[in-house]
């Protein structure tokens, strides 16, 4: 018999405030050390799709409505973000992803390290600092007050000291300068190759993403429009075209209104 | 001198029952209006350990603190658990029906007589001169200390304990903290758990002190506008807010009219809400969360 895949998504649905739904059914397969992008324009759902991974908590006013979301074969869908965490998969959000009133080292003190003890938990602290020497600079100022790359790293940081074998990172270029975002990325490359990570990453940036990635989705309205390797998908200029937007010319549906059809193009 | 006193005794009972306020509302950004009913129910319950058992009166004291903080816990597992998540006035309305259930249930259990647990438990309270000229009595004096010693062990707890940053953690992103592993229920059964606790040693040091009727509740009552005036969610605002609020209080009454005594920290609360929504000390952009 095979091992069960490390993350599978079946058909799963996802519905904000009982009537606005966001997912319609969604399959999804990350397998161990694997790196899987998930591309679309915005609002097609990448970020509901790495909440639904991560768990919702009242707050969200959302719910998985179908399908089922499972870790080494376990049923997930409905354990609390902490139980998610604790099992090794661990998000890094898009907004909101550090405590921007506790400093550094307190961000990382916050972690729940349930299983590890003290020594590995020092060992993993250790790890964050080596990879961001940056963030051992900063140790002892506000995360408010951090740069949006610092930031990041906090933020990455935070969630490796949570001992994932599962990283979820949304956006991680959001913002970010291309030089930082080409670090980050190479760094993360060093990370998961180390600790033998997989990752599912998010991105609005399509080069990054089927640059790093082995596999890909891309999303269009809360539907997989398209997947394969990474390589296949950066290749295919009707995807290019239709999907990411990246191809010169016409750039259909970006909807958040910073690129109107017809405006300019 | 005495005036001095007055003000530091009736502070620290401010200050000491504030901090249950802004504990929980730090935490989970509920407000806890059975405040003052919970922490009369802690001097109850040492009514009951007083008249159940021979304990000396220091271990009576603690015994009944300690049952406190397993009453805040229960709140939360039993209660407010179920409201996690939901609107914060879904849960401040819960908050109220609470504090009116407790009441009710205070005068069942334990008639709605006058109580003195000092008397049952032959603790004498004899008035000490302190230098300066001024009397303070013991226990006001053991609740000037404990005030003191709470501060002192929940802004180090707050600062330097793991779970003190997961407290101040869950209180400004409970999303984000919680998919850190953080258990949120756990925390926010820590923080009603010590804020019954908190509040219910002022309940107990306050009805040894001076007897014990369902009035009590009252007195946590005033003391909400004391953490208001200091932001909700600082504990050092609360600690000059109490100190605030007492001065004006004990200055009115001395010089204008006892009368006033109970409409003070309002009058204050609303001075104070005019020049300063966020409060003293509290941060601004907490304010349209509430
Ligand atoms: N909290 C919410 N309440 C209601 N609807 C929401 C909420 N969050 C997202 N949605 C809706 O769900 C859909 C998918 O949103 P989602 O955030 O997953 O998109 P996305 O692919 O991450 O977009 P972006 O690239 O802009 O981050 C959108 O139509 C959005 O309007
Ligand atoms: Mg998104």
């Amino acid at each position: 018999m095979i091992a069960p895949p490390l993350l599978t998504l079946e058909a799963v649905g996802v519905t904000y405030q009982r009537s606005i739904v966001a997912l319609h059914g969604i399959d999804l397969t990350v397998q161990a050390g694997q790196i899987v992008a998930i591309l679309g324009v915005n609002g097609a759902g990448k970020t509901t799709t790495l909440r639904a991974i991560s768990g919702f908590v009242g707050l969200d006013q959302a719910r998985v409505t179908g399908g089922c979301i499972r870790h080494r074969g376990t049923a997930i869908e409905t354990l609390p973000p902490h139980l998610i965490t604790r099992r090794g998969i661990v998000l890094v959000p898009e907004r909101d992803k550090v405590f921007p009133n506790l400093t550094v080292a307190e961000n990382l003190a916050a972690v729940v390290t349930a299983a590890a003890g003290t020594a590995e938990r020092r060992r993993r602290e250790q790890l964050v600092y080596e990879h961001f020497p940056r963030l051992a600079a900063r140790r002892s100022s506000e995360a408010g007050l951090l740069s949006g790359g610092e930031r990041q790293m906090l933020a990455v940081g935070a969630a490796l000291l949570c001992g994932p074998e599962l990283l979820l990172i949304d956006e991680l270029s959001l913002g970010l300068a291309p030089i930082i975002v080409g670090e980050l990325g190479e760094r993360l490359k060093t990370i998961r190759s180390e600790l033998g990570l997989a990752i599912l990453l998010v991105e609005q940036s399509a080069a990054f993403a089927l640059q790093m990635a082995d596999h890909a989705y891309v999303l269009e309205n809360g539907r997989v429009a398209a997947a394969g390797p990474a390589a296949t998908l950066a290749a295919d200029t009707d995807i290019q075209r239709y999907y990411l937007g990246t191809a010169a010319g016409e750039r259909r549906s970006y909807r958040d209104g910073r690129t109107r059809p017809g405006a300019c193009q | 001198m005495q005036l001095a006193v007055n003000i530091v005794v009736l502070a620290a009972t401010y200050a000491l029952i504030a901090c249950g306020y802004v504990l929980i509302y730090r935490v989970s950004r509920v407000l806890n209006l059975a405040h003052g009913e919970l922490m009369m129910v802690g001097a109850y319950l040492l009514v009951t350990v007083a008249s159940a058992s021979a304990l000396p009166p220091l271990l009576a004291v603690g015994l009944a603190a300690a049952l406190s903080l397993g009453v805040g816990v229960l709140v939360h597992l039993f209660l407010m658990r179920r409201l996690t998540g939901q609107p914060a006035l879904a849960a401040v309305l819960t908050t109220i029906g609470l504090g009116i259930l407790l009441r009710g249930l205070v005068v069942l259990l334990w008639s709605a007589e006058q109580q003195h647990p000092a008397q049952s438990l032959g603790l004498a309270n004899p008035p000490i001169t302190l230098f300066g000229g001024g009397r303070i009595s013991t226990l006001s004096l053991a609740l000037v200390l404990t005030t003191g010693a709470v501060y002192g062990g929940l802004f180090a707890f707050l600062r330097f304990s793991r779970w003190g940053i997961r407290m101040r953690a869950a209180g400004q992103n409970p999303l984000l903290a919680a998919q850190r592993g953080i258990n949120l229920n756990g925390i926010y059964a820590v923080a009603w758990g010590l804020s019954t606790f908190t509040g219910s040693v002022a309940g107990i040091l306050i009805a040894l002190d001076s007897g014990l009727d369902t009035t009590m509740a009252t007195i946590g009552l005033k003391a909400f506008p004391v953490a208001l005036v200091g932001g909700l969610d600082s504990l050092l605002g609360s600690l000059l807010g109490a100190l605030i609020v007492a001065t004006a209080e004990v200055v009115l009454i001395q010089y204008v009219d006892p009368l006033l005594s109970d409409v003070v920290p309002f009058l204050i609360l609303m001075a104070v809400l005019l020049a300063r929504p966020w409060g003293l000390f509290g941060s601004r952009e907490e304010l349209d969360r509430v």
